[in-house]
Formats: structure tokens, sequence, C-alpha cells
């Protein structure tokens, strides 16, 4: 080795292959994409039962989403890593999603006892929180930073709109926390379809 | 000269490089296999322009150094060589990456990665 040159040549190739393998994966772009959708859905279903009378049916509906979608969510995305291994023959193992999809659904009774406070004291907020909290444990998984960074963004508007949904139901307030929530999804999709945009062009 | 250079009294970095992941195809394997987990030889041919043979033998001393692990299963009769990055390999990569950082850095600060400045 002459130079730093040379190594600077090694990091250059090295990022390169992690991105080309990134790109086959789609280990940024799905991941950003299925979660994008679930938060427009669920944004959908807090500005439905925002507009109607308070029921105990709609607050039940709006505790269990985010449980009931992020796994369906992992399910998705660990149900494509294997077809996507059987048919390129790359992924699984250390970086595979089994782990975080097995220990979010075993972890769920828990997450629910957590709940039951909630029930008396009423209101739902930081929703973004599920979705920040689920791809935080897929980047720590998968050591992936661009979603690591997106996770701890989307935790940063989580804590902002905990701040303004704790305010009387249908308020300005609580709008501006679904409307933070709508912008949150269009970003996450936006995301997922610009990385895999640059994953072909890899 | 008393208190000169410490950089040129500690160990080069590059006495920390491992032979086994330095080499150039190795190295892209093991990066490789770092960044999907797992891939089949297939893929892994096909992703770095390797022949069987030449990826034979990078996997064998990959395995032997217990740095990545392979398995075969049968799809029907076509038989499938997955092959895994073990925590070791995964250890021995980061190393290598740090090494190699340390060259850089004892560039940028020395102007030569040699311990005689040439």
């Amino acid at each position: 080795m002459n130079g730093a040159t040379g190594i600077t040549d090694i990091h250059a190739e090295v990022r390169a292959l992690r991105a080309r393998v990134r790109a086959d994966r789609r280990t940024v772009s799905l991941p950003l994409l299925v979660f994008g959708i679930l938060t427009l859905v669920d944004s959908a279903l807090l500005a439905v039962i925002a507009t109607m009378p308070e029921s105990g049916g709609a607050k039940l509906t709006l505790l269990l989403y985010w449980p009931v979608a992020g796994a369906a969510g992992l399910i998705v995305l660990r149900d494509h890593a294997r077809r996507l291994a059987a048919r390129a023959g790359v992924g699984g193992g250390p970086r595979s999603y089994e782990v975080v999809t097995v220990g979010f659904v075993v972890s769920l009774p828990v997450l629910a006892l957590l709940f039951v406070p909630v029930f008396f004291v009423g209101g739902y907020w930081a929703t973004l929180a599920w979705p920040a909290a689920i791809l935080t444990a897929i980047a720590l998984r998968q050591r992936g930073n661009v979603v690591y960074g997106v996770a701890v963004a989307l935790a940063l508007a989580g804590l902002v709109q905990g701040l303004l949904a704790a305010t009387p139901r249908g308020s300005a307030e609580s709008w501006t926390a679904i409307g933070l929530q709508v912008a949150a999804g269009v970003a996450l999709i936006l995301g997922g379809r610009m990385a895999d945009r640059r994953a072909r062009a890899v | 000269m008393p208190g000169g250079d410490p950089d040129a009294r500690a160990p080069h970095p590059a006495l920390g490089l491992n032979e086994a992941v330095h080499q150039k195809t190795r190295l892209a394997l093991l990066t490789l296999l770092d960044e999907a987990g797992r891939a089949d030889f297939a893929y892994l041919k096909r992703t770095l322009d390797l022949t069987d043979g030449n990826l034979g033998r990078h996997i064998d001393v990959l395995t032997t150094q217990g740095l990545v692990e392979t398995a075969k299963e049968f799809i029907g009769r076509r038989p499938r060589t997955w092959v895994t990055i073990t925590r070791l390999g995964e250890q021995a990569l980061a190393a290598e990456m740090d090494v190699l950082a340390a060259l850089v850095n004892r560039f940028r600060t020395n102007g030569t990665t040699t311990r005689d400045g040439s």
C-alpha cells in the first residue's frame, strides 16, 4: 500500500458493493414504503374517528391499529425477503427480518398490558412512535444507516405529535398532529420511491 | 529526536491487517456477506464476477478461518450452497476497516503510510 489513494479506492469499492447489495435486497425502499402506507392508513383512521362522537370502539380501534399493522408490515417484509432469497439467492441469515418480526409478535402481550392505563387516562398520541420503533429495530438488525436516520426523524416527529395531540379532541392542535402524521407517511413513501429509483441506477 | 512523532514509535497500523481478510476478493466477499447476511454461490459469482473455482478457493480460506459458514440445500434435485457470515467474520471485517481508516489517518497526518516516510 503506497498511499491513501489505494485505501480510499477500497473504501469506495466497499461502499459501492454495499449499495448494490442493499439495492438487490430493497432494504431501504421496502420498509419505508410499507410503513409509509401503514402510517397514511392510520392517519385516515385518526381523521375519521376525530369527526365521530367519542366511543370506546373507536378508541380501541386506534389502540389496536399499530400492534396489528406493525406485525402485518413486518410479515410483509419478511415474506418479501424470503421470496427474494429463494429467487435471487441473497438475504436471510443474520440480517433477516425473522428476529424483529418474531420479537415484535412475542412482545405484543406486554405492549397490550402497557396500553391498559391509556384506556383509563384516555386519548391516544404519538402514534408515529410505533413506526419509529419498528424501523429502529429493523435498522439495528440490518445495520441500515438510512433507515435508522429515518426512524430517528420519525421519533422526533412523534414527540412533536405527542405534544400536539395531548390537547382537547377536535382542537386545531390535534388536527395539526394528524396533519403531521400525514406528512410523515407521504415523506416515507416518497423516500421509499426515491430509494427504489436510486437502487435501479446502481 | 526525543519527544518526536509518537506515530513513529507506535506499531504501524498495517501490522493489524488480517491477511485472510485483506485479500481483495475475500474483502469483497466479506463485505457483501456482511451487508446481505447470507447469499448463495450463484449470487456471489454473479455479483463479484468470479469463476466457480476462484470463488470456491476464497470461500475455503474464509471457512477455514471461521469467518463464514456454508450450508447446502436441495431445491428438487438442484443443490444450492448458501454462505453466511459468522460473528467472527463480522468482527474481522470491522477490524480490517478500522485498520484501513487508521492508515488513511496516518497518511493525512504524516503524508505517508510507511514508517520511513517513503
